[in-house]
């Protein structure tokens, strides 16, 4: 797995060079994702289980956001109209938004910090530590009774995830030096531990309704969107994005392996913790507002390489704005899939994401670290 | 001649304004100010019945205070059950959407069929919305962030919702008769949902002064069946059939508190009971766990199936509590102590 790069060790000069060629060309790439993005939280409103015209959509969307009537001054609203865009899906649409960013984001980040393709933002047992912090309150009772407020499964959940990675980092930096592949197998390690809390637990638990809400935590949802928990995923995400778009070189030396990043002056170790720091928190508030929706942050960010290449000055800012993409999407195909249901988003990536990472692996040429 | 036109007209007059007071629902915030009408509408239109107000528990068992300005007119129902008794008590018109079918046996499958069917899992909070309710009435485990949102997202849109069958705070046959009250209230209907209600109490007092008479107590063991060939113990906490047993002059044989456990040849036969009552998850007419128990050769020595002890239930009324729980009562009575209520 690791060894995947030895070939680029052994030039690493050359490692980057077929990129740098198409700059003109990948800003146009941006652009178009830039634009697509945005028109897609645009289209997405006005499509769900309840039939709004484009139109009408667009005029309430314009209307609450800027106060300005595009309409006739004779025609109202509609109320209930207003109520489903404004209210309900324009919060979930910047919700699958922000999520979907984070995780792509998180995904290149750990793929470059632990040099391993099967990486993503959950590797370090942040998935399995929420689900059991998310148990936990749900099965014990804990957060209902407000030791943490109304929030009480979401602040376990984080609380959860923080401590599985905290144990994961301590765990492999037991010893020796951290290595990736110790952090990959301590991942492991915490992962299986948690898991088994968590359904030793649920195994044992009283009530057959707790159960049900557990399901929840474990395939993910945007269901639970509103205004109230947009800010602090929001302010989460937009900050490690400010500080990842800063950090492409160090995540390119990472790649390269220790012994290039010893020759260019790199302290791997201090970067990888503080790389793995960061994601975890990010991660964790993604986990403790929508559970844990799997696979986009594993292929977002191997879907983008194939396009862009491997530079993480590209990569990291294609990927945010292809995960956003993506997520918006397979929410809108979550919400309408079911006549007046719900399908959880977690099984919609996977399936919609899977077809296409196939196709990518099938063509030839695709490599990790490749060009 | 003019006295009679004017005392024709102030009839007239006296009644238009009657009616208007009746047609119009009060503003007033206080719904116990009943105005003396002359009225001759029915009473269950009586002005001044709404505004109600009415207190409900959520899942986690918290009071919260809710207001129905109006006689609801367009009620959204998630649970087969709920929905069931409204059908039972004449209120089926003023569904405007159902959602979670229990896809078990049920008397009443064809008029639930007719009704508008969202879903039959959890439906969307927007397809909720279109319909315009005035009112919901759900199981409690509907408000969650991830299924119809918390009963303040409802408020703020000036729907009040009514919870039921909250397995949080334990199923009992009490809170069966809540349910079915609360109804009552909401839809104001009491005089309706009171006469059942009172009907099978009585029939169930009958039975538990008729089972105080019996001289010993058989253990009855519960076995329910679940998807793909498991089979569990409910606690006393998530079903209704333990006060049956016990109040039919039975003790319900706790394998453990309140909880459910899967139950496995060697637990039976360590607990070997006396009678086991056998019900299955959404398959409620067969006997398939029955045949299961007779043909597993581990089980013979076990005393309810050595002595063919074994009694089929249906699931929805066993565990929840449906509008034949009287009658099952009275079967689980019979099976019991088959010498005190075998009839003839």
């Amino acid at each position: 797995m690791v060894s995947t790069y030895k070939e680029e060790q052994k030039n690493p000069s050359r490692m980057f060079n077929g990129s740098l060629q198409k700059r003109p060309a990948f800003s146009i790439i941006l652009a178009i994702l830039l634009v697509a993005v945005v028109m897609s939280v645009v289209i997405s409103l006005s499509i769900g289980q309840v039939n709004i015209p484009f139109q009408q959509s667009f005029q309430i969307l314009v209307h609450q956001l800027t106060g300005y009537q595009i309409h006739d001054a004779g025609e109202q609203l509609n109320g209930m109209f207003v109520d489903i865009i404004w209210q309900i899906r324009f919060p979930r649409v910047l919700l699958a938004m922000i999520t979907g960013a984070g995780l792509a984001l998180c995904g290149v980040v750990m793929q470059a910090s632990v040099q391993n393709p099967l990486a993503d933002p959950y590797i370090l047992g942040i998935s399995s530590g929420g689900v059991l912090g998310a148990t936990f309150s749900i099965m014990l009772g804990f957060g209902a009774g407000g030791i943490l407020g109304e929030f009480g499964v979401a602040s376990w959940a984080f609380i959860g995830a923080l401590i599985a990675a905290a144990l994961v980092l301590v765990l492999a930096s037991i010893g020796e030096k951290t290595s990736s592949v110790k952090l990959v197998l301590a991942g492991t390690i915490i992962n299986a531990i948690c898991s088994a809390s968590s359904n030793f637990i649920i195994y044992f638990a009283k009530n057959s309704e707790g159960i049900r809400s557990v399901s929840f935590w474990t395939m993910g949802s945007l269901a639970s969107a509103e205004w109230d928990t947009l800010p602090l995923v929001t302010a989460s995400v937009v900050m490690a994005t400010a500080f990842f778009l800063s950090q492409s070189r160090v995540m390119n030396t990472m790649l390269m392996g220790e012994e290039a990043a010893i020759t260019l002056g790199v302290n791997l170790n201090f970067y990888r913790r503080l790389y793995m720091v960061i994601s975890s928190v990010v991660t964790g508030v993604l986990v403790s507002t929508c559970g844990i929706i799997g696979f986009v942050g594993l292929i977002i960010p191997h879907i983008v390489r194939g396009v862009v290449g491997a530079d993480h000055k590209r990569l990291v800012p294609a990927s945010i704005l292809s995960g956003s993409l993506f997520m918006m999407w397979t929410d809108v195909f979550a919400r309408t899939v079911i006549p007046n249901g719900e399908l959880p988003i977690g099984i919609v990536t996977s399936l919609l994401g899977a077809p296409v990472f196939m196709y990518m692996l099938i063509k030839k040429g695709y490599r990790f670290g490749g060009r | 001649m003019l006295k009679k036109t004017t005392s024709i007209l102030l009839a007239i007059i006296f009644c238009l304004t009657a009616l208007t007071a009746c047609s119009q629902p009060s503003t007033k915030e206080n719904g116990d100010s009943n105005q003396v009408s002359a009225s001759q509408t029915s009473p269950t239109q009586q002005a001044g019945y709404y505004p109600l107000k009415f207190t409900v528990y959520d899942d986690k068992g918290n009071e919260v205070q809710q207001t129905v300005p109006e006689e609801p007119k367009r009620v959204v129902v998630i649970g087969q059950g709920l929905a069931e008794l409204m059908i039972h008590f004449g209120e089926k018109e003023k569904i405007v959407g159902l959602a979670y079918l229990d896809k078990s046996y049920s008397k009443y499958e064809e008029q639930v069929e007719q009704l508008p069917l969202l879903t039959d899992t959890w439906p969307s909070k927007e397809s909720v919305i279109a319909l315009k309710p005035d009112l919901i009435v759900a199981m409690s485990s509907a408000f969650t962030d991830e299924r119809l949102g918390d009963i303040s997202f409802w408020n703020k849109r000036g729907i009040p919702v009514l919870p039921g069958i909250n397995y949080t705070m334990g199923r009992t046959i009490d809170s069966f008769f809540d349910d079915i009250n609360n109804l009552g209230v909401v839809l104001n209907m009491k005089d309706k949902t009171d006469a059942f209600v009172e009907d099978q109490k009585a029939r169930i007092k009958g039975i538990q002064d008729k089972a105080s008479r019996a001289t010993n107590k058989p253990r009855v063991l519960l076995f329910a069946g679940g998807q793909n060939d498991t089979y569990y113990y409910y606690g006393p906490s998530l079903c209704v059939i333990d006060e049956m047993v016990e109040g039919a002059g039975g003790e319900y044989i706790e394998v453990s508190q309140d909880t459910y456990v899967e139950m496995s040849a060697e637990s039976i036969l360590s607990i070997n009971p006396d009678k086991m009552i056998v019900t299955e998850f959404q398959k409620s007419d067969s006997n398939a766990a029955e045949h299961l128990l007779f043909e597993n050769s581990s089980l013979k020595n076990v005393t309810a199936i050595k002595k063919g002890n074994v009694m089929v239930v249906d699931y929805t009324n066993a565990i929840r509590g449906s509008l034949d729980l009287a009658d099952l009562y009275e079967d689980v009575a019979e099976f019991v102590h088959p010498e005190l209520f075998k009839e003839g």
